[in-house]
């Protein structure tokens, strides 16, 4: 009777264990694809201007920027790319537009790909995107804030030695 | 009977247990290892920006062909918070610059190019030399990609009206050469251009180049007759003016035409910082004379257990 007793309470306890390590793991699954949708984001947006000669940052709306920039980084084996970071839609899409010629902010607004470009989304409900300028023009960091409809924020600096010109308006070219 | 066999669960319940949670760890452990190779990443991109920097004041004093030797023959190396740091400074600028065969010059509405014939002249004995089926069509791409027009000299020259991600202009680097060929082996099924040493032969930093890093296989084009023995100690000493270079007389002038010189500004500056798991290197093409950064290139190694490199 002992022995069947310990049994089961064994039983239960495997249960048990097995029920909590099967939640551990998918929240770590969870956080895991999360924080490396996160990192992908941030190295993306690292390299391509760290990697950038020539960087343009025009205001889309008060919380919106858009940023353009001339880079050696590119995920579509375009040479030396022009790509654009552009707020698109009201579900707040990041979108990225890597393209072997300069676009207009008419053409890259839609976020869809065209023979002459490739778009990736790579952030989704973005409440918020926006760029502060290098102190020097020689070198300085470029500073990115994006913040999420679900109340998470990133804040990140980025070195850089490209040109960097803002715009006050809907302008990339 | 009873108390073998509660023996025996309670070893089956143990082992479940222990593999349950063991696997749980290794996923945690991984979830960890991900975060933490990201941060070192982060980090030693941006140590190898600052780093540079740092160096860039001294770098700016390298306005000679000896000290250029002088620097380039050392690799240095540091450890900095961690991470064991590497950093060497080389010419930039060994080869030719395909770019200096277009120069748009318009005169009465037409274009006509004012490009340097003598590099032309070069490209067409090496594609010639290497026993390229069609070189005019090779070279019809090449400038119809450097002029900024879309009109074809010849047909499918004009690779950008093909492939709409093609960047038209400028030769911008190497994989952008690399798509001229693919597109010429496409068009013609001739493969042979792939067997011309190219990134030994070009260089896209400027439109100088250093004769104290020009490759041997360059220079074997550009002075045929030179004996085997001298070309390959033609290196074995640093030249501050064209005269000092053991050619002939037309070879030395060819040279000048071709735009060498023994001293080109245009350095490359290799920064490499490597953490736990991790190295990040960092190419910089530096302009000293402008003192202006011309190219950032980062790159991403992982290092397996017992190699530093």
């Amino acid at each position: 009777m002992i022995s069947l007793s310990i049994a089961a309470i064994l039983f239960l306890l495997m249960y048990r264990v097995i029920d909590i390590e099967r939640k551990g793991e998918s929240f770590i699954k969870q956080k895991s694809e999360f924080s490396q949708r996160e990192n992908s984001l941030i190295r993306t947006v690292f390299r391509d201007i760290a990697e950038g000669s020539a960087i343009i940052i025009a205001k889309k709306d008060e919380k919106k920027d858009i940023l353009a920039v001339r880079t050696e980084n590119s995920f579509h084996k375009i040479p030396n790319p022009f790509v654009y970071y552009f707020p698109v839609g009201k579900n707040g899409t990041l979108c990225r537009v890597e393209s072997s010629v300069a676009l207009s902010a008419g053409e890259i607004e839609r976020c869809e790909e065209k023979e002459s470009y490739f778009a990736d989304v790579i952030a989704e409900n973005v409440s918020f995107f926006k760029i502060s300028t290098p102190l020097s023009s020689q070198y300085g960091k470029l500073l990115l804030y994006l913040s999420f409809e679900n109340g998470r924020k990133i804040l990140f600096a980025v070195p850089t030695y490209a040109i960097t010109v803002t715009h006050n308006k809907n302008s990339v070219n | 009977m009873r108390k073998s066999i509660t023996l025996l669960f309670t070893i089956i319940v143990l082992i479940t247990v222990s593999a349950i949670l063991s696997s749980s760890i290794s996923h945690f452990k991984k979830y960890v290892k991900e975060e933490s190779d990201f941060e070192t990443e982060l980090k030693a991109m941006n140590a190898n920006m600052e780093l540079f920097s740092l160096l860039k004041s001294r770098l700016n004093e390298i306005k000679d062909s000896n000290r250029l030797s002088a620097v380039s023959s050392a690799v240095f190396s540091t450890a900095i918070n961690g991470f064991d740091i590497e950093f060497s400074v080389k010419p930039a600028s060994c080869g030719i610059n395909p770019n200096s065969m277009w120069k748009a010059d318009s005169k009465n509405d037409k274009i006509f190019n004012k490009g340097n014939a003598e590099v032309t002249f070069l490209m067409k004995e090496i594609l010639l030399e290497s026993g390229v089926a069609d070189p005019d069509l090779f070279m019809d791409m090449m400038l119809d990609t450097m002029d900024e027009d879309l009109e074809s000299r010849g047909a499918g020259t004009e690779i950008a009206l093909e492939d709409k991600s093609f960047p038209n202009g400028s030769i911008r680097n190497m994989e952008h050469f690399f798509k001229i060929l693919k597109h010429y082996k496409d068009a013609t099924g001739d493969g042979s251009v792939y067997s011309i040493p190219w990134k030994k032969i070009l260089s896209f930093s400027s439109e100088k180049a250093d004769i104290n890093c020009a490759s041997e296989e360059l220079l074997k084009y550009i002075a045929k007759d030179t004996e085997d023995i001298l070309m390959e100690n033609i290196h074995e000493r640093t030249y501050s003016s064209l005269e000092e270079i053991p050619f002939r007389d037309e070879e030395k002038e060819r040279l000048k035409k071709l735009g060498f010189s023994t001293f080109t500004p245009v350095i490359r500056v290799s920064i490499r910082s490597a953490g736990k798991n991790i190295a990040v290197e960092t190419v910089f093409i530096y302009d000293t004379s402008l003192r202006k950064v011309k190219k950032v290139v980062f790159s991403k190694q992982k290092i397996q257990s017992g190699n530093s490199g």
